[in-house]
Parts: C-alpha cells; sequence; structure tokens
C-alpha cells in the first residue's frame, strides 16, 4: 500500500474537566478511501472529527493531516478539507446559494458561481438554491451540506453522521452521493456513523470506536468476515436440539445467553448446514437460521450497551 | 388756634417720623433733595427715546452664558425692546429707565447721608412714592450732586423682590450710561431628572434657595432722540 | 481581510435584528421631535419658569441643537442595548446557529475571524450612531431650525449657535469611544456564550447594574468609580460646558480605551484557545 496517509491520529486523548471523551485514540485514513469511523452514539467520533479540524484542542496525542501537524499547519491542512460535522447547520435567514456564496469567498475559491451550479446541481438542489435554507427539509440542509463540503475542491470530506435523521430512502441517496464524490472526483472520504450496515456498504476501511478508544482498525471486508459467526437456530425442541448438540464437538461452541426457541452457536460458515442437517436428522426440525458475524456481534452488544 | 396747634403737631409728628425713617441723624447737606432729584429727571427726560448697542453680561453661579450682544430700543415711557440675533436674557427691571415713572409722580424724598461711590462722593436720597399704584415702594437713590446724575439706586418693590443698579458714565452727550450693573435675586431652580438627564445628580440635593444675579451691561454706538426728531 | 469584513456586514444587515436598532432609534427620535414641537416651550417654560420673573428673554431655544441635545441624553443610556443587540449574536449566534462549524474549518484564522466580526459589528455601532445623529440633527433643522442651545442641568448652560456643532462633533466623537467599549463588551461576552441572549442580556445588566451600585453606593464605591468604564457612559456632556475639564476627560478617555483593549484582549485569547462544541 503505497497511498498517501491522509490523516493519521495517534495515541489522541481529550478530556473536558475529568470526563474522558478520546483516550489514547488512533486511526489511519488512507488516500481514496471511503473510511468507515464507526462507534455508538456518544463514544467520540464527533470528539475526534473536531480535532481533526482544529475545532477542539487534543489534550495530548497526534494529528497529522497530508503530513502536517494540524498545530502549526492549521490552515495549509484546511485548504484540502470539506466537511459536514453533526446536523447540516447554514445562514437559515440566507439562501442556499448565499450560503454557498459565503463560504466560498472565506475560502477565497476562484469563479465560485460556476461553481456553486455545478455542485447545485451535483446534489439535486439547483431549483431550490435561491429559498431560504429555513424552508428546506432535512435531507435538502443534508445535500447542501455535502454541497458546501466539496465548494473548494477538498482532497478530503469528513462526513460526520451524513445519513442522520433521513428516511431510508434519503440515506440511500446519500450513499450513492459519497460514492459518486469519491469514485467520480477521486475524493477521500472519512463517514463516521452509528450504523455499521452503512459503513459496510460504502466503506473499504475502517475504525470502531467505543468509549473513545479504538477497538480494531482495518478493511472492512477483512474485519467483517474474519473469525466464528454467531449462529441462531430458530427450533420448536430446544431441550432436544440442546442435547442433541452437546452430545457433538459443537458443545463447547454454544453460546451462554440461550433464549427460548433458539439455540445460538460460535461456528464457522461452513459448519451451518452441518448443523442444520444433523438437527433434522434427528427430528429436530429447523424454522429459521440466522447467522451474524461476529463483529457485527460485537458492535450489536456495545451498541446497546452503549 | 385749635387748628394751628393741630398743624404743629402733624408737622412735628412728621418730622419725627422722617428722622426715624432716615433712621440716622441726617447729616443734612442743604440741598433739597427735590431739586436734586428734578434737575437729574429734568436732563433724563430730554432723552425721548435711544438705541444702542449692548454687551450683555450675566454673572449667576446656576446660569453659564457667554456674553451676549445685542441691540436695545428704548422709548419714553415704557416702550423696550431688543434684539440678539439668537438668545439673550435680560434682566426684566433696571434697563427702562424706571427712576422716571417714580420721579414723575408724587413721592416724599429725604436725604439720608452721603456715600462714596467709585469715588464719587453722592447724596443719598430716599424716594418713597405717594401713589400706591406703583410697584416701587422705595428708591434709596445716590445722586452726584454736582453733575446731577444717578450712580447707584437701590429699588424694593412690591412685586419683584429688589434689585440694585449702579452706573457708569463716560461723557455721553445726554448723560446715558456706558455701563448698567444691575443686581438681583434669582431663585435657583431644582430640574427634575426627566428634564435634565443628569443622572449623576440623582439622590443628590440640589436646596431651591436665592442667589445673587448681576449683569453687567455695557452700552455703546448710542443713538438718541432719533425717533423724535 | 477586507473581503471577511463584507460577508461579516452582509451577515450583519441580513438580518432583521439589526434593524431593530435603526427603528428603535428612528421611532425615538420622531417621537421625541413630535414631542418637542408641540409641547416643548411649555416644558422649556418650566424649566426656566424662576428665571422668567426677572429675566426677558429672547430667542429661539425649541431648535434642531435642543433636540439633538435632548437625544443624546435620552437614547445613550439605551444605545448600549442596541449595540448589544448585533455585537452580542456575532460569535453567540454562530455557536448558537451551529454555523462556527462551517466558518472554522475554513482556512481562515480564528484571529483574523475576529477581528473581521468587531470590526463589522464597530461599523454596525457607528452606523446606529450616525444614524440617530442625521436624524435628529437633519430633521430637527428642517422642522425646527437653528439657534442657542439651552442645556439643562444642575445649572443651565447656553451657547450660541456657532458655538455648538463642533460640541456635538466631540460628543459623537467620545460618545463613539464609549459605545466602542461597550461593544467589545458584548463581543467578549459573546464569546463566552453559546447563545446570544446571555451576552444582550449581560451587557445591559452589567451597565445598568455597576452604575446603580456605583451611585446608591456611593461612598463605598467612590474610590473604585474612576477606574469603572460606566462611569464614563455620559461623559460626552463634558462638551457641553463652557469650560471644558480636561483633566477628567483625559481620564474618561484613558480609562474607556483601556476596557476596550482589555475586552477584545480577553476576547482573542479565549475564543482562540476554544473548543468549538456547538
Amino acid at each position: 500500500m503505497n497511498r498517501e496517509k491522509y490523516i493519521e491520529l495517534r495515541q489522541v486523548t481529550k478530556t473536558y474537566g475529568n470526563i474522558t471523551a478520546v483516550d489514547d485514540f488512533s486511526l489511519n485514513v488512507y488516500e481514496g478511501d471511503i473510511y468507515g469511523f464507526l462507534g455508538p452514539n456518544g463514544a467520540g467520533k464527533s470528539t475526534c472529527i473536531r480535532m481533526m479540524l482544529s475545532l477542539v484542542r487534543p489534550s495530548s496525542g497526534y494529528i497529522n493531516m497530508f503530513g502536517y501537524d494540524i498545530r502549526t499547519h492549521k490552515n495549509k491542512v484546511l485548504r484540502n478539507i470539506g466537511a459536514l460535522i453533526e446536523r447540516p447547520d447554514f445562514y437559515d435567514y440566507l439562501p442556499a446559494r448565499k450560503n454557498l456564496e459565503i463560504l466560498s469567498r472565506i475560502s477565497k475559491i476562484k469563479n465560485p458561481d460556476k461553481k456553486i451550479s455545478e455542485l447545485l446541481e451535483l446534489v439535486g438542489l439547483s431549483e431550490r438554491a435561491d429559498s431560504k435554507v429555513k424552508t428546506y427539509s432535512q435531507g435538502m440542509k443534508q445535500r447542501l451540506g455535502i454541497a458546501q463540503s466539496l465548494l473548494h475542491d477538498p482532497k478530503l470530506i469528513i462526513l460526520d453522521e451524513p445519513a442522520n435523521g433521513l428516511d431510508p430512502q434519503g440515506q440511500k441517496e446519500i450513499r450513492e452521493l459519497i460514492k459518486t464524490i469519491n469514485r467520480d472526483k477521486g475524493i477521500t472520504v472519512l463517514l463516521s456513523s452509528h450504523i455499521l450496515s452503512e459503513i459496510e456498504e460504502i466503506a473499504n476501511r475502517m475504525v470502531i470506536i467505543n468509549k473513545g478508544r479504538s477497538e480494531v482498525e482495518g478493511d472492512v471486508n477483512e474485519l467483517l468476515n474474519q473469525g466464528d459467526m454467531v449462529v441462531t437456530f430458530e427450533v420448536r425442541e430446544v431441550e432436544k436440539a440442546l442435547s442433541l448438540i452437546r452430545q457433538t464437538s459443537w458443545a463447547n461452541k454454544l453460546e451462554n445467553n440461550q433464549k427460548t426457541g433458539e439455540i445460538i452457536l460460535k461456528i464457522e460458515r461452513n459448519e451451518i448446514p452441518q448443523i442444520t442437517h444433523y438437527l433434522s436428522h434427528n427430528e429436530v426440525d429447523v424454522y429459521g437460521i440466522k447467522p451474524v458475524r461476529s463483529l457485527e456481534n460485537y458492535f450489536l452488544k456495545i451498541t446497546q450497551h452503549g | 388756634m385749635r387748628n394751628k396747634h393741630r398743624y404743629n403737631y402733624i408737622v412735628l409728628a412728621a418730622i419725627i417720623l422722617i428722622q426715624i425713617f432716615a433712621g440716622t441723624s441726617a447729616a443734612y447737606s442743604g440741598n433739597n433733595p427735590k431739586d436734586l432729584l428734578d434737575k437729574f429727571r429734568d436732563h433724563m427726560l430730554q432723552v425721548h427715546d435711544y438705541k444702542a448697542k449692548v454687551n450683555i453680561r450675566v454673572d449667576v453661579d446656576f446660569i453659564n452664558i457667554k456674553d451676549r450682544k445685542a441691540v436695545v430700543f428704548f422709548e419714553q415711557p415704557d416702550k423696550f425692546e431688543f434684539s440678539a440675533g439668537g438668545f439673550a436674557l435680560l434682566p426684566r427691571k433696571g434697563m427702562e429707565m424706571e427712576y422716571l415713572e417714580l420721579l414723575q409722580t408724587d413721592y416724599s424724598a429725604i436725604n439720608a447721608g452721603t456715600k462714596t461711590i467709585d469715588s464719587v462722593q453722592t447724596q443719598m436720597v430716599k424716594v418713597i412714592p405717594n401713589n400706591d399704584s406703583l410697584d416701587i415702594v422705595l428708591a434709596k437713590m445716590y445722586l452726584n450732586p454736582e453733575t446731577h446724575l444717578l450712580h447707584r439706586m437701590k429699588t424694593f418693590t412690591k412685586e419683584s423682590g429688589s434689585y440694585t443698579i449702579n452706573f457708569s458714565y463716560a461723557g455721553h452727550p445726554y448723560d446715558l450710561p456706558d455701563q448698567l450693573e444691575i443686581i438681583f435675586d434669582v431663585k435657583n431652580q431644582k430640574l427634575p431628572v426627566s428634564l435634565t438627564g443628569d443622572m449623576k445628580s440623582i439622590g443628590k440635593e440640589i436646596k431651591e434657595s436665592k442667589k445673587r444675579a448681576r449683569v453687567i451691561i455695557d452700552y455703546s454706538e448710542y443713538v438718541v432722540n432719533r425717533k423724535k426728531d | 481581510m477586507g473581503n471577511l469584513i463584507r460577508i461579516e456586514l452582509f451577515k450583519i444587515f441580513s438580518k432583521g435584528r439589526t434593524y431593530i436598532g435603526f427603528a428603535a432609534i428612528a421611532l425615538i427620535v420622531v417621537t421625541i421631535q413630535i414631542g418637542i414641537y408641540f409641547e416643548g416651550r411649555e416644558i422649556l417654560d418650566f424649566a426656566i419658569q424662576h428665571l422668567k420673573e426677572n429675566f426677558v428673554f429672547e430667542g429661539n431655544l425649541i431648535n434642531a441643537y435642543l433636540i439633538t441635545h435632548i437625544i443624546l441624553n435620552s437614547l445613550f443610556i439605551h444605545i448600549p442595548f442596541l449595540i448589544a443587540l448585533v455585537t452580542g449574536d456575532l460569535l453567540a449566534g454562530e455557536a448558537n446557529s451551529g454555523t462556527f462549524r462551517l466558518l472554522l474549518t475554513r482556512p481562515v484564522s480564528r484571529t483574523k475571524l475576529l477581528t473581521s466580526k468587531f470590526i463589522s459589528g464597530w461599523i454596525y455601532t457607528m452606523s446606529l450612531l450616525i444614524f440617530m445623529l442625521i436624524l435628529s440633527l437633519g430633521v430637527g433643522l428642517a422642522i425646527f431650525g437653528t439657534g442657542d442651545l439651552i442645556v439643562l442641568k444642575s445649572t443651565i448652560n447656553i451657547f450660541s449657535s456657532d458655538d455648538v456643532l463642533w460640541r456635538f462633533a466631540s460628543a459623537y466623537g467620545f460618545g463613539i469611544i464609549t459605545m466602542t467599549a461597550v461593544a467589545a463588551l458584548s463581543f467578549m461576552l459573546s464569546a463566552f456564550s453559546d447563545n446570544s441572549i446571555g451576552p444582550i442580556i449581560g451587557t445591559v445588566a452589567i451597565i445598568i447594574g455597576i452604575t446603580v451600585i456605583s451611585t446608591i453606593g456611593f461612598t463605598l464605591m467612590e474610590p473604585v468609580n474612576p477606574y469603572l468604564f460606566t462611569n464614563y457612559l455620559t461623559s460626552w456632556k463634558l462638551f457641553f460646558e463652557h469650560d471644558i475639564n480636561t483633566v477628567e476627560l483625559t481620564r474618561a478617555i484613558i480609562v474607556e480605551l483601556t476596557y476596550i483593549v482589555v475586552f477584545l484582549g480577553t476576547t482573542f485569547v479565549y475564543f482562540n484557545r476554544k473548543d468549538i462544541l456547538s
């Protein structure tokens, strides 16, 4: 992998008083990535993103963006980043186009009118460009948020929960938009989310953050498909099924938290048909099989506890 | 006989009263005060009207105003006009030759000693009008017996308190003064904060009190009896 | 920088609240002018009734200068509130609406942003004052004409009409300094707050609070008073004396400038280190 490293966070900690929001956290984003920044709500994602954008000062640790230390080369770094952080807030007393004009003037963009029209077209807001933002729906604001992040042709955009508050259709549109931006414009994307499936669908690499700490980082497919799966077999005669399993080598793969009407096993993928066959052969009918990958299972757990 | 007696008593009583009123042993200089006053009055009556430029200096400790220039016009007996081009305030009393009105009615005059005013030896005459309708109840007039000119007049009135006028002369043909100094009392007035907006005065007591006002009027460029001619 | 100032001014003048100040001034000024048109003479006569016993007057005292002076008197109490309405919103408003995230993630230093914001707020402050001057003097001249100025205080000061304009110019010049201090105060409070109500109320509360305390607790506050910026909010009146107290005036200017530096310095230091969590 000889792609340029765009973002590097190394052992970054941020405390507010005696609350530790981010704890010894590290991540690495490379050129071309759609990087999933996954964690339950309140895990510290936004704080990390704010530190990358120098909105918040880290208490300790090191943040390097495009090879520059953010503390010493803030403007150089920000020139290459577009961002949409949390809610897509705008000067809602002004029209969308005016908002983009103001922002492009701050970023000193040449020929802004053309760029603004182009972006409004891209995010599908051309027709409403001259309405005040206060009249916009949440989805329109999100799309305007993405448009403003692209104003100055950044190398990297950071999108913090861009699908938040949208209906499934809106979420899908945003995902498609992100893919288009990454594929057609070659822009690296850091995408934070608390939904694994969203990350899985569009990201190539990811990190999971929980309680301010990085739990695991790597290739999305590798991370998700490595190791055993947690498989739930839906059966009518649970006791019979359990005793059948306990007679085999799968006995030690039974999960502890068994529920009524189900038996849960931590097994490899190719063992699913073997167990199904074994049970039905012994006259235990299998009504359903729910395979959950272990990372997914883990993430569900931390999300529920978080 | 009885009548003559009564007459003597009245004269005696009047003399005693006059003595008491004069308050002193009345160093009577020998001049009849009425003669002196008549000479002065007749002299001043030659001025039927005059117009003059004035410089007004108001000296009251709660009024701050710079000297003002104005043009005044006076015509016997009591027509008085002034124009200043801007704002000006003049004393209500003292500029209208009020002594002429007094000296043209029936009055009593008593010599009441001498006084040196600005190195001029003056004769003080107390003038009491016998006519009740006048506002003036008593005037102390200090006249130069040589020139018959009035140098100071202290006037007591029914309605307007008392005021003093000092006259200075610079040899004007009609012996009109080149300067008047008019001294009287004014009431200091406490103004509501809503009017002044002076927040710093809140809580500070400003007593309504009588304050001495001094107005000095310098005359120049007299034009006399232009209207009469 | 000019670019940023233009943007900030555009934002300020795109907001409805900005025009509240102008509307309020217009309303007060016109009300005062109407009031004086109908009742000015009566009020003035009342004010100088004792003098009328002993003096005769000439001249037009109900004139544009009197009105301008009365408006200065009554409005300088309200202007800080109108200033805070906008300057208190400069930073807190962005925090409240979440737009700091848009602004501060662009390649622009916070110092530059703060400077341009304060300058824009200051320009707004100036425009309020100029608006007030033009309206009170201009409309006053049209309706009432000129004349000598009577200033009613614990004393009565009268200035001839050719001795007045420089006093108004100086009073406004001094007013600009004190109002800049007010703007700097509310700007500082604005940096501390994430909603604009706080700085607006805070500015007014601080000014009124300190003024009341220093007036009521007079003996206790006496040693401190000369160092309070609120003490000089009405010192423009020094220009309406025949003998101007230059010692007091110099002190007033030094104190006000010191507060401006302190307020702005605090704002810059604080805001440059502030974590943007809104």
